[in-house]
Formats: structure tokens, C-alpha cells, sequence
């Protein structure tokens, strides 16, 4: 009796994280198409100007990536201790900035009335982490792009993106931890914002 | 069955107690294994460094004013064809370092995909394999092929025109130039001047991916050797 019952909850749990895997395949690639579905959108609209596009993504990335996973990932642990409370949330805000004005030119530079995206695999990367490897083509030319997804506070969101293997997390981590080799946190937030100003101005001058 | 019932508990409920710790500990070994692309030596970083601002003012002041002119007078279609033509004559390079490589599946692949494209793409102008078959491009070249037998990066290098590169890669690039056929026209002058016609082309196509690097990094030389350095792992990888 004993035995069949260790042997029906052993089973109830492989059961359950079978329905796990299954249920949060399901969810990252809901978040996947989501995300893209609604940039792309944005992105059409002839309506909008850039700047309210900028606004709309705000909203739009908020929702789908780990924004404060991210720029810890992006600092590491030493660089992330370094920065006191207040500085870890400017710090949050300015490279949050940067990513999407970098997602929204990158975005932008595709002819996006002739975007198509193939999803290639959703795989599991170790315990609550997922990778959804895309390609995208646009007028003939394809690219991959993988996106990974943490599992933080029951909520699947993105926190790294891979573009031709070049991993967004990874570049960041190198420039800061040699930023960080000569100067300080504040000067890394003050840097950060005055790039995300310097974007506004030369970005879409093309 | 005890044990593995114990473990599969422990494993959940350690998992959604993590520390701020736990959380570096848990992504730190992704990122240093993509880090790990990335660290390559770079004892002629100066030279290097040099070399990106030379090529950054020829890039604003010289290749993007032409690009663009260039772009205003040319069609997108006429361009995406002119680059489509290109793309093709680096089939010789493409499939001769498959073979190096013995990845004949990618050479055959290759070989078709050339066959197709300068029959039914009339020499190369459509790419009718990627948009019509849907066939994938196997794009190889020595610098890959140095790799695939174990070569590592050794160290950085930045080229006069042509940007971020590494030893291995730059020496690949020798004979890949003798699998080109635009290197054995006669003439100097129309072999370079037919291969900075590609370079304008290419650039027309592309114009503010690198503006958008430079706004988007710190570093942007950084940037560009680390970006590339992992692209051509992935590449190796492949």
C-alpha cells in the first residue's frame, strides 16, 4: 500500500512537471508572438510619430522583459553591488531606456510590411529558464534571433536576446565591467544617460 | 523513490526561494560561457583603436554620402539584385570550404543553390533558392575552416576598411581572395573598382546599423570586436 501510494505521488509529480514544461512552452511563446506581433504593429502605424512610438514601446517591453534582472545580469554581481539602492534604480531606468531605443532602431530598420518570423524550437535551459529560437526574414535576407525567458516571481519574461549568436547581455557585461575597470557607478549612470539623449538626437538621422 | 520524491521537493521549493546571490549564481555560467567568445587578446589595441577611428571618419565622410546618394538614384529592387549578384559569386569560396571542412551536405546545398540561382535567377540577380525553394545558404569561409580544425582566435586585429577582424580570420581571408572571381580580372582598376561597387551596394542596404551600434554602446570598438567574436563562434558552433 505503502509503495503504491509513493509510487502514484512520484508519478503525480513527474505528471505535474511534465504539465510544467508544457505550460510554460506554451507561455513564453504566447509572450513571443505578443511582443512581436503588437512592436511590429507599432512600428506600421504611419499615424504615430516616433517619438509616441517610442512611448507605446515602453509599455510593450515593460510587460515582456525582466527589467531589473537585466541590468543586474548586465552589471554582474560586483559591478551591482557597487551601486547603492538609489543608483541601482536610476541605473535600471537609463540602460532600460537604451535597450529600447536600441530594439525600436533595430526594429525600425526592417522593411517591417515584409517581416515574417519562424520559430525554429522552444527549448529548456536549466530550472524555470526557456529559449525560443526564431529566424527572421525580411525581404529574402533571414537572421536568427533568440530570445531567453526567466521565470522571476511567477511571472515568464525575457531577460537576453541573442541577434546572429551576439547575446545583448554578454556585449553589456563587457563594456561595463571595463567602464567600471577606471571609473565609477555614477559615472556609468551619468554615461548611460547621456547616451540615451545622444540617441534622440542621432538615431533616426539617417 | 524516496530519495528522487526528496530531491524533485527540494528542487522546487529551492526554486522559488532564491536570493539576490542565488539569482547571479544561476545565469553567471550562460554569460561566461558567452564571455568566453568574446576574450581574446588584444595586444595591438592602440593600433587597433587607430585603425576604428580611421575607418569610423572614412565611413561618415566618405562611404555613407556615396551610399547614399547612390541609394537615392537606385531602386531597392535594382540594389537587393546587384547584392543578390554578389552574394552569388561567393559561391567558389563557400563551397571549397564546406569540402575543407567535409560538410558535404552544406557543399551540395551550396552547389544547388548556385546552380538555381544564376539559371532561374538569371546569373544571380533573384535569389530564387532562399525566396522561391526556401533552400538555406551554408556560408563558410577559411577563416571557419582555420577554426573547424581547432585554430583559435589568437588575437584581435582591425582592418583598413574592413573593420573588426581577428588573426585567424584576416589569414583566411587570403585564400578566400583567390576563390573570388572578381580577383582574376585582368585590369586593377575594374577588379576594385567592381568590388568597391559591392561594398557602396552592400552599404546603401544597411545604412544605420551602424549609427545605431555606435549610439547604443559604451564602447563601440568594444563593442563591435566582442559582437564579432561571438558571431564567428556561433558560426564555428554551426
Amino acid at each position: 500500500m505503502k509503495k503504491t501510494i509513493t509510487r502514484a505521488l512520484a508519478l503525480a509529480l513527474f505528471a505535474t512537471a511534465a504539465l510544467g514544461q508544457e505550460s510554460a512552452k506554451l507561455a513564453t511563446q504566447a509572450i513571443m508572438e505578443r511582443t512581436l506581433n503588437q512592436g511590429i504593429a507599432i512600428l506600421k502605424d504611419s499615424q504615430t510619430t516616433d517619438a509616441q512610438k517610442l512611448g507605446l514601446f515602453d509599455g510593450l517591453l515593460e510587460e515582456s522583459c525582466h527589467t531589473d534582472l537585466i541590468s543586474m545580469l548586465a552589471l554582474g554581481k560586483n559591478g551591482w553591488a557597487a551601486l547603492d539602492a538609489g543608483q541601482r534604480v536610476e541605473f535600471t531606468k537609463a540602460f532600460f531606456e537604451l535597450m529600447k531605443r536600441t530594439y525600436y532602431g533595430k526594429l525600425s530598420q526592417l522593411d517591417v510590411t515584409n517581416v515574417k518570423v519562424f520559430y525554429r524550437d522552444n527549448i529548456e535551459l536549466g530550472t524555470a529558464k526557456r529559449n525560443i529560437q526564431t529566424t527572421m526574414k525580411n525581404s529574402g535576407s533571414g537572421f536568427s534571433v533568440d530570445y531567453k525567458f526567466a521565470l522571476r516571481n511567477e511571472r515568464w519574461a525575457i531577460y537576453d536576446m541573442e541577434v546572429e549568436g551576439i547575446s545583448l547581455l554578454a556585449s553589456y557585461r563587457s563594456q561595463f565591467d571595463d567602464f567600471l575597470k577606471t571609473k565609477s557607478p555614477a559615472e556609468l549612470i551619468k554615461s548611460l544617460e547621456s547616451k540615451d539623449q545622444s540617441f534622440t538626437v542621432d538615431a533616426f538621422d539617417k | 523513490m524516496k530519495f528522487v520524491l526528496m530531491t524533485l521537493l527540494c528542487v522546487a521549493i529551492a526554486s522559488r526561494t532564491l536570493g539576490e546571490d542565488d539569482v547571479f549564481d544561476d545565469f553567471e555560467d550562460d554569460i561566461q560561457l558567452q564571455l568566453g567568445a568574446t576574450k581574446v587578446p588584444d595586444p595591438l589595441e592602440s593600433v587597433n583603436r587607430g585603425l576604428y577611428w580611421v575607418n569610423d571618419k572614412l565611413y561618415f565622410y566618405a562611404l555613407k554620402p556615396v551610399s547614399v546618394g547612390y541609394k537615392t538614384v537606385m531602386p531597392e529592387p535594382v540594389r537587393k539584385s546587384v547584392n543578390n549578384f554578389f552574394k552569388n559569386l561567393g559561391f567558389p569560396k563557400r563551397v571549397v570550404n564546406n569540402l575543407l571542412q567535409m560538410k558535404w551536405r552544406g557543399a551540395a546545398g551550396e552547389l544547388r543553390n548556385f546552380t538555381f540561382n544564376t539559371t532561374a535567377g538569371v546569373l544571380g540577380l533573384f535569389n530564387v533558392a532562399e525566396n522561391y525553394y526556401k533552400w538555406e545558404a551554408y556560408d563558410e569561409d577559411f577563416g571557419q575552416t582555420l577554426g573547424h580544425y581547432g585554430a583559435d582566435s589568437w588575437m584581435a586585429v582591425h582592418l583598413p576598411l574592413l573593420g573588426p577582424s581577428n588573426l585567424r580570420d584576416s589569414i583566411g581571408m587570403v585564400p578566400d581572395l583567390f576563390l573570388n572571381p572578381v580577383f582574376y580580372i585582368d585590369s586593377w582598376g575594374v577588379s576594385l573598382s567592381i568590388s568597391g561597387g559591392d561594398v557602396v551596394n552592400h552599404t546603401s542596404l544597411r545604412i544605420g546599423a551602424y549609427e545605431d551600434m555606435k549610439a547604443s554602446s559604451l564602447d563601440p570598438y568594444r563593442f563591435m570586436h566582442d559582437a564579432y567574436e561571438q558571431n564567428r563562434s556561433k558560426k564555428l558552433e554551426e
